[in-house]
């Protein structure tokens, strides 16, 4: 089975969403960060896989068209 | 069957007369002598001949037609030579001398009969009509002597242009010379009759040069007549003295020598080597013009078609350019996204507690399960709980 193909927008949203949580917080729930940091490294490990794969991809159209 | 006794025998007049005209017969001589008398009625011609010596006279007579094919202008005091037969007229009971032939004698006669004959036939306007020689000729019918020089003269100075040459002979002199030429003329003119074109495009008579009494037949009004009356432009070459021969005047051209009638025919192809010229520089003039247009006009569709492709490939050069703006904005969006992406990771990094618990850091919660932040919340005998890294310990506060 496929592996599901990585959303980067909605990844991207997702990250903001809980970069943005950490800053916004006042009181430390060190749980919920617990969570939510690992949500974090988990979207960050798709995105760099998925962003290396774009840039590769990008930059074999490139060639082409050179 | 006895022979029958003349000296005893009676003829009646017509009987005698039959057997003196039989026994004339054999006396179909030459005579010469002068015209005198002359008659010209409408069917007959009477004319008597003098002896220029003694004065004896000749009693002649021919026909109308026949004076006609003759062609010779009589009038009283030419010297002429004339043959035919004598016959006694029954009628009349006086010896006549039928003609057959009249040649005049002496340059006088001669002389005389070439002026009347000269003369009446510009009155009939006979030497006005001139046709031209057609233009290219070719075909030729040519009337001589098999005997002279001058057809060797004639082919000889013919250019090579392909020309046909059919030959009539006929004798240029003497006695049979106008009957010939006349036939001659005849026979190549019924060879054309009834053709829309005609079989030849001249019709070329020539001989050598003459006494204006060797040339007689050409100054025959036999011949003349015969020449007006072609249907094949006529072209004469007779090489003549001081009188120009009537031929020559009744022809639509004429020339003294062979060489001169080959230079009349060669001369028709004259437009050929003028004109050539002419339209060589015509046809190259034209067809000068004719690439220079097409050229123009080739230069022309090909602008366009160059300026057609000039647009398709600016446009084309815009939307790559586009495009190459599109790639570096999505190459910049790229890396701003992997510059955001590391940016939380580091944010992450740092506000990870569990990262921060295992540097040595640790969290105090109070009896209420808040986390402790500054020492004034924290109670003297409260029950607090500081988690590590590893778990957790309960303690109590003593003092602060």
């Amino acid at each position: 089975m496929p592996a599901k193909k990585t959303d980067i927008k909605q990844s991207l949203k997702e990250l903001e969403a809980i970069a943005g949580w950490f800053e916004s917080q006042k009181e430390l729930d060190v749980e919920e960060g617990l969570k939510r940091v690992r949500d974090g490294v988990a979207l960050i490990k798709d995105l760099k896989e998925c962003i290396k794969e774009v840039e590769n991809e990008f930059k074999e159209i490139k060639k082409e068209l050179e | 069957m006895p022979k029958l006794d003349l000296t005893q025998h009676v003829f009646s007049v017509s009987e005698y007369l039959d057997l003196v005209n039989e026994l004339l017969v054999s006396a179909k001589l030459t005579v010469q002598g002068e015209i005198t008398e002359l008659k010209i009625g409408s069917q007959w011609i009477g004319f008597t001949l003098k002896d220029k010596d003694d004065s004896s006279l000749l009693k002649c007579v021919l026909g109308g037609w026949q004076y006609k094919k003759l062609g010779v202008k009589l009038e009283d005091g030419m010297e002429v030579k004339v043959t035919g037969g004598p016959k006694v007229s029954k009628k009349w009971g006086s010896l006549g001398y039928w003609v057959e032939t009249i040649e005049p004698l002496g340059e006088g006669s001669l002389k005389k009969a070439y002026e009347l004959l000269l003369k009446q036939l510009k009155a009939e306007g006979l030497y006005d009509r001139k046709r031209a020689v057609p233009e290219f000729t070719k075909r030729l019918a040519v009337i001589s002597s098999r005997d002279g020089v001058v057809i060797h003269d004639l082919r000889k100075n013919l250019l090579s242009l392909g020309y046909k040459i059919d030959f009539l002979h006929a004798n240029v002199e003497g006695a049979k010379a106008v009957e010939g030429i006349v036939g001659a003329i005849e026979q190549f003119n019924r060879k054309t009759k009834g053709s829309d074109t005609s079989v030849y495009d001249v019709l070329v008579i020539i001989r050598g040069g003459g006494s204006l009494e060797s040339l007689q037949a050409f100054n025959n009004e036999a011949v003349c007549r015969a020449i007006f009356a072609s249907q094949i432009p006529v072209v004469v070459g007779i090489g003549h003295e001081v009188d120009v021969p009537i031929a020559c005047l009744v022809a639509d051209a004429s020339a003294s020598t062979p060489t001169g009638v080959a230079h009349i025919i060669n001369a028709t192809w004259d437009a050929l080597y003028e004109g050539l010229p002419r339209l060589e520089r015509q046809i190259d003039y034209s067809f000068s013009r004719m690439l220079e247009r097409l050229q123009s006009e080739t230069t022309l569709r090909l602008r366009t078609i160059e300026n057609y492709f000039e647009r398709i490939f600016n446009r084309f050069n815009r939307l790559e350019q586009i495009v190459q703006n599109a790639f570096t904005s999505i190459y910049r969006g790229i890396e701003v996204m992997s510059e955001r992406v590391l940016s939380i990771e580091r944010l992450l990094t740092t506000v990870s507690p569990e990262r921060n618990l295992k540097l040595g850091y640790s969290i105090v919660f109070n009896s209420l399960g808040r986390v402790l932040k500054e020492v004034k919340d924290a109670k003297i005998g409260e029950q607090i709980t500081t988690r590590l890294s590893d778990g957790e310990i309960e303690s109590t506060i003593t003092s602060n």
